[in-house]
């Protein structure tokens, strides 16, 4: 016997297991199937009062059930992805039927459609209706495209849902005719699927010849499965034995087609696209009461009987409303347990994850960078020392790095009662680090903002007229200041990303303190966005090109405005004075009623010490061996060029090797910061109230966990998702010269 | 000349002399002056060190560690200073100095803890506990329980054969293995026969770990054997059949430690054990999954991450590559739901919220969910990773394929596969890392895994209260070891693979 590769009956002994396996199998999660539908459909209403606490109407079965079977069904049949390809056909471009077949169009424009029909401005209704009317569009859309191209296998299967939600209800059928007709129509779903032959039917060919049996008998048997189902669908019990043993009756079918298919399959005699067709129709078909269960028991535990049951997978956010009693520390939005809402308390908790993941981000980045550098370094002592961190660093996992971090904190720093201080200047025991910061921080800002002002003069200063200079990009939103010609335009481009920058600051602040503000937060941060792209395009045009004076006097002159700016910036930052940590001692012989003024100082708990400790040491390790992987993959003329030049260690290393090495770097380096974001959620193991500590507070307080679990991948999706969209950003800034 | 050698290890470290003092000729009389210095410096620390913390064993150890330490930042440090080398390169000089006394204060530091401050007993006594869990501790040192051990022994007795089988399949010299692999089983013997705290029979433990050497001995001789006399296409039959049993010996694993009632059952008949008794108690009842603890728990559930996360990676990567928008589609969407959230999103998913959709048709004990879940989470990374082998696997192999009238199936497995698979194997051995480490997070779903009880062991008893950093250190230590083992497996394979990078630039 010669079969060929994956042939079942190549492997008979395994074959014959299969069988019984699938057997088993089928019967046991469609008999569950079974069960559900006849829970969820059973009408138990007495004077219009719903007892049966898992119904679902007719039509929201219909609409679950037979939805996911015609997604099912467009999927395999794979026609629809056509629709979404313009029209190859040259001569119907400009065609009155074009606009139909545009499927983003009618996505849009039902989306947008539901937007302004609905009637509440909340976040979570307006993306609710987003979802249906664009839903509704794309069903649409498909609905002409498949009529409009012929696709008649794919729209018989849309129409056929679309008769059966508006048709089926208004039959009355009993509880085992709707259960028969979800179950059963599954079941011959998937059998048209294999049949493949529904398109056949509508052909003339068929219609001519359709008296041809022995050439048509495919088609002939699923003519006859759909009329003999939409007879059961009416009266299953006509066939009792049908009706007595319906479950082995279905999972006879399947196994059936199962093997028999399995068997032609494998022969590999249908033409490839028949092939694959029919392979992923024999998949759905072994999928299906799998699929089938986890659908149908999903409806079933929204709705489900028990209570507590119900609680916990109900998707509702009104709880999300409701204060939270529990107290939490947060900073700098600190939210008051009993008054504030739990959607405050989840976004005290956001900003709480959003600081510890910055801070790690951005100080792991410059370990990691020192550390790479220094393995790479001709000191032996040096680059072994750090060959030794990242070995131990790397293998560690973080849970007890974190634990150990905290444990070894506690032990080892002081007492809160020895009032271990520094000069006055800094208290630090294992309740927390206090020390002084200056009055007011927004002067902080101020001389910030001042040191930014000095460095876009010095840029100017040095600017000279661009060799070269690319205007395909010079339209009024890419580039609003394009008349002002090459020097003034990437000045005022300049002073509108730090003027966008004070902006966003002034707008945003609030957001962060307080409850509300976050529309002008996005505003600043559109703002700030758009700043970004003009200061880029100016860039990208080649204006700002420079030619930095490095003579003696031009050296003199800068280190001169530089020093002066840096004074005057520390000067303005300190110019409200200081404020000190104060230790208040109500009763001087009990420690235990010592605390710190409130608003002076600045505080650090052990928590947030631990987790910037623990995630900063971690992340550097792996950021280290990127760094050196990446500066490894240099070529090594590069560094002897830089040697030829006279360039000194550091300038060979801030002028050659690291802009060069931090292209390749910068995707790696983007994977490792989602994964701070990420592992910023074992904050729970220091006790540090992130995101999902907020999260297991709350679900331990009101048990909706699913609601909350979609919140929480939600959340940290998007987290993941801002930062790659950042690291894109510069990716793209970084690889937009070419070398 | 040992003069030039010790100048030139010093002036990779701290860079060349730059004083107007210090010329070719007398330099050397400069470092002798630092060492002088350096070496009364350290030796009154040295004797600070036996007067403080007596003259036991450890505390010598640690006073002649500190003594080199302290030893080599004062003699860098004086040196610099003596011939002014920060003159000339500051950054090197700097980093000399820093580095020494960062040593320095690591070895001061952690070396005192080690040595002076720390009760290890606390460790000793627990041992069997970390390893084993609390129910196998307790049939192994109480008489009430039938002993289960050789559940455990029978599969390590498979792993250390299969490991070694490998090893001898690599074609390495011999004692590349051997060495270190005696050392390995030594420390393992001396661990069981400790007799600190120790509260079981320390022979059995003994003898059956020379056993299992001397078993990975002759597996590794075999292997070994027959790899050299045979061609390489038969090593490569060895080496898959030696993937697919280790494969094997994880269901095994699992199997062997709670066997299905019906084999329980099966086995109570043939050893006529009368049903009155409680089988659970007897020789033929297995270890509940929820028995499960110490260090096997993490082994065996990070071995689920590798199998089945490989299996449903390999289903989930093709998927993703496949046109057809059945498998597309849903990969996708399965893939990048569980990347985004971190794995204790799943932990806390898989024991909530994973119950009630599968508990009508099978009812999972806590682990078994874990094995699952970290199985679903290793393989939505193992499919990132495996997709991009796949998109590399040169266009030429898949058309060749198709040339010799290969099906589809037969492509996607025995063609696009294995390219795959070679190319991506350091960075799927890096994810079995990550799991690895992830396996600390058990413990915040209360399992008891080695961290979980490594971290609960001072309250075992009223005398170890205060202990509790050590048990945390050796966590860190035994997970590090592995995590270490598995980083260099990876890039052995990846230097084998000829993959990793030649020449490069250097820094500073």
């Amino acid at each position: 016997m010669n079969y060929s590769f994956l042939d079942p009956r190549r492997y008979s002994f395994f074959t014959i297991i299969g069988v019984i396996f699938f057997w088993i199998y089928s019967n046991k999660f469609l008999t569950y199937s079974v069960d559900y539908v006849t829970q969820m459909s059973r009408d138990l209403s007495f004077g219009g009062v719903q007892q049966n606490i898992a119904y679902y109407s007719n039509e929201s079965l219909i609409l679950s059930v037979g939805g996911f079977l015609l997604i099912s069904y467009l999927l395999i049949q794979n026609e629809f992805s056509n629709l979404f390809q313009p029209s190859s056909n040259p001569s119907s471009s400009g065609n009155a039927t074009d606009i139909f077949l545009n499927m983003y169009l009618w996505i849009v424009f039902f989306g947008l459609l539901s937007i302004v029909e609905n009637g509440s401005y909340s976040v979570l209704s307006i993306f609710t209706a987003l979802l249906k009317g664009s839903s509704f569009g794309l069903f649409c859309g498909l609905f002409f495209g498949f009529y409009f191209r012929g696709y008649y296998s794919s729209l018989f299967a849309m129409v056929m849902f679309v008769l059966s939600y508006f048709l089926v209800p208004t039959l009355y059928l009993s509880t085992t005719g709707i259960m028969f007709f979800l179950v059963g129509g599954s079941v011959l779903t998937s059998f048209l699927l294999i049949q493949n032959n529904i398109a056949n039917i509508f052909t003339k060919d068929f219609l001519r010849n359709f008296k041809s049996v022995r050439i048509y008998i495919g088609e002939y048997l699923s003519i006859i499965s759909v009329i003999f189902f939409a007879v059961l669908v009416f009266n299953i019990s006509m066939i009792p034995v049908l009706s007595d043993n319906l479950i082995p009756m279905l999972s006879l079918i399947l196994l059936i087609n199962v093997t028999y298919w399995s068997i032609n399959l494998s022969q590999e005699h249908f033409k490839p696209s028949v092939q694959q067709h029919r392979s992923t129709a024999i998949v759905f078909m072994i999928l299906l009461p799998l699929l089938m269960y986890l659908l149908l028991r999903f409806l079933f535990l929204l709705n489900h009987p028990d209570t507590v049951m119900r609680n916990r997978w109900e998707l509702a956010y009104e709880f999300m409303t409701q204060g939270n009693t529990f107290r939490v520390n947060t900073w700098p939005f600190e939210v008051e347990p009993g008054a504030d809402s739990r959607w405050l308390f989840y976004k005290a908790a956001i900003i709480n994850s959003a600081r510890v993941t910055l801070l790690s981000i951005f100080l792991c980045t410059i370990l990691g960078i020192i550390v790479g550098v220094t393995r790479l370094s001709s000191n032996k002592l040096a680059s072994t020392l750090a060959t030794v961190y990242v070995e131990i660093f790397r293998n560690l996992p973080l849970a007890v790095l974190l634990f150990l971090i905290a444990t070894q904190m506690g032990h080892k720093l002081p007492l809160f009662s020895e009032e271990k201080e520094i000069m006055g200047l800094v208290y630090y025991s294992n309740q927390g680090i206090w020390f002084t910061t200056v009055a007011e921080h927004s002067r902080i800002f101020i001389g910030l903002m001042i040191l930014g002002l000095t460095k876009i003069i010095m840029r100017q200063m040095s600017r000279v007229e661009p060799r070269k200079v690319n205007d395909s990009k010079r339209n009024l939103i890419q580039r609003p200041f394009s008349v002002l010609g090459w020097k003034f335009e990437s000045l005022v481009s300049d002073l509108f990303v730090l003027i966008s920058i004070i902006v966003f600051a002034v707008m945003s602040y609030p957001f962060f303190i307080s409850a509300s503000g976050g529309l002008a937060c996005i505003i600043g941060v559109l703002i700030l966005i758009y700043s970004l792209l003009v200061y880029t395009n100016v860039d990208d045009s080649g204006i700002n090109e420079m030619v930095i004076d490095d003579s003696e006097k031009g050296l003199r002159r800068s280190f001169t405005i530089w020093t002066l700016s840096v004074a005057i910036a520390i000067g303005i930052a300190i110019s409200a004075g200081f404020s000190h940590p104060e230790l208040l001692k109500p009763s001087l012989t009990s420690s235990g009623s010592w605390r710190f003024a409130e608003g002076k100082g600045f505080e650090i708990t052990p928590a947030f010490t631990a987790m910037i400790l623990g995630l900063t040491l971690f992340t550097a390790s792996v950021v280290a061996e990127i760094v050196r992987g990446s500066i490894q993959a240099l070529p090594r003329g590069q560094v002897e060029a830089a040697i030829s030049l006279g360039l000194s260690p550091f300038q060979r290393l801030r002028l050659v090797i690291l802009p060069q090495a931090l292209r390749s770097m910068i995707p790696l380096l983007n994977n490792q910061f989602m994964n701070v974001w990420k592992n910023s959620s074992l904050a729970i193991i220091v006790a540090y109230n992130d995101v999902f500590y907020q999260f297991l507070v709350m679900a331990n307080n009101v048990g909706k966990l699913i609601p909350l679990f979609l919140l929480l991948l939600v959340t940290y999706q998007f987290g993941s998702l801002m930062i790659s969209a950042v690291m894109n950003w510069f990716n793209a800034r970084v690889t937009s010269v070419k070398i | 000349m040992i003069q030039d050698k010790i100048l030139d290890i010093e002036q990779s470290v701290i860079g060349k002399s730059s004083s107007p003092w210090a010329k070719d000729h007398n330099d050397i009389a400069f470092t002798y002056v630092g060492m002088g210095i350096s070496l009364i410096y350290s030796l009154f620390s040295f004797i600070n060190i036996t007067s403080d913390e007596g003259t036991s064993i450890k505390a010598i150890i640690f006073a002649v560690l500190v003594f080199l330490a302290t030893f080599l930042a004062v003699y860098l440090t004086v040196t610099s200073i003596l011939k002014l080398s920060f003159r000339k390169n500051p950054a090197t000089t700097l980093l000399g100095i820093i580095s020494a006394w960062i040593i320095y204060l690591a070895v001061s530091g952690f070396g005192h803890f080690a040595l002076i401050d720390a009760e290890w007993e606390v460790v000793w006594a627990n041992r069997v506990l970390v390893i084993v869990g609390q129910l196998m501790t307790e049939s192994l040192t109480q008489s009430y329980l039938p002993n289960q051990s050789w559940r455990l022994w029978s599969v390590l007795y498979l792993t250390f054969a299969i490991i070694s089988a490998a090893y001898g399949t690599t074609g390495d010299k011999p004692y590349k293995f051997l060495i270190p692999f005696t050392i390995f089983c030594g420390i393992l013997t001396y661990i069981a026969w400790n007799p600190t705290a120790i509260n079981y029979n320390s022979d059995e433990p003994v003898m059956k770990l020379l056993g299992a050497t001397i078993l990975s001995y002759i597996t590794f001789g075999l292997s070994y054997y027959y790899c050299s006399i045979n061609e390489e296409y038969k090593a490569n039959k060895l080496r898959s059949y030696l993937a697919l049993s280790s494969v094997f010996v994880f269901f095994f694993a699992v199997f062997i430690m709670n066997p299905p009632e019906a084999v329980q059952e099966l086995c109570a008949d043939i050893f006529s054990i009368s049903s009155d008794d409680n089988i659970q108690l007897t020789r033929c009842g297995g270890v509940e999954a929820s028995q499960w603890g110490g260090i096997f728990v993490n082994l065996i559930v990070a071995t689920a991450g590798c199998v089945l996360g490989f299996g449903i990676g390999v289903v989930l990567a093709f998927g993703r590559q496949s046109e057809l928008p059945f498998f597309k589609y849903p990969s996708v969407a399965l893939i990048e739901t569980v990347r985004s959230g971190p794995l204790i999103c799943w932990l806390y998913f898989a024991v909530f919220l994973l119950p009630d959709i599968i508990d009508p048709f099978m009812d999972l004990e806590d682990i078994m969910r874990m094995l699952l879940i970290f199985g679903l989470f290793g393989g939505c990374y193992i499919a990132e990773v495996l997709r991009g082998g796949l998109q590399a696997v040169d266009s030429g192999q898949k058309e060749a394929a198709l040339a010799l009238g290969l099906s589809p199936m037969q492509t996607k497995l025995q063609v696009e596969l294995p390219n795959a698979v070679r190319t991506t194997l350091p960075s799927i051995v890096s994810v079995f890392i990550g799991l690895w480490k992830d396996t600390t997070l058990l413990f915040i779903i209360n399992i008891l895994d080695f961290f979980k009880l490594a971290k609960d062991l001072p309250n075992t008893s009223p005398g170890y209260l205060g202990d509790f950093l050590e048990p945390l250190y050796v966590t860190a230590l035994v997970f590090w070891i592995f995590a270490f083992y598995l980083s260099r497996i990876s890039m052995k394979i990846e230097k084998g693979l000829g993959l990793t990078n030649e020449g490069g630039g250097e820094a500073a």
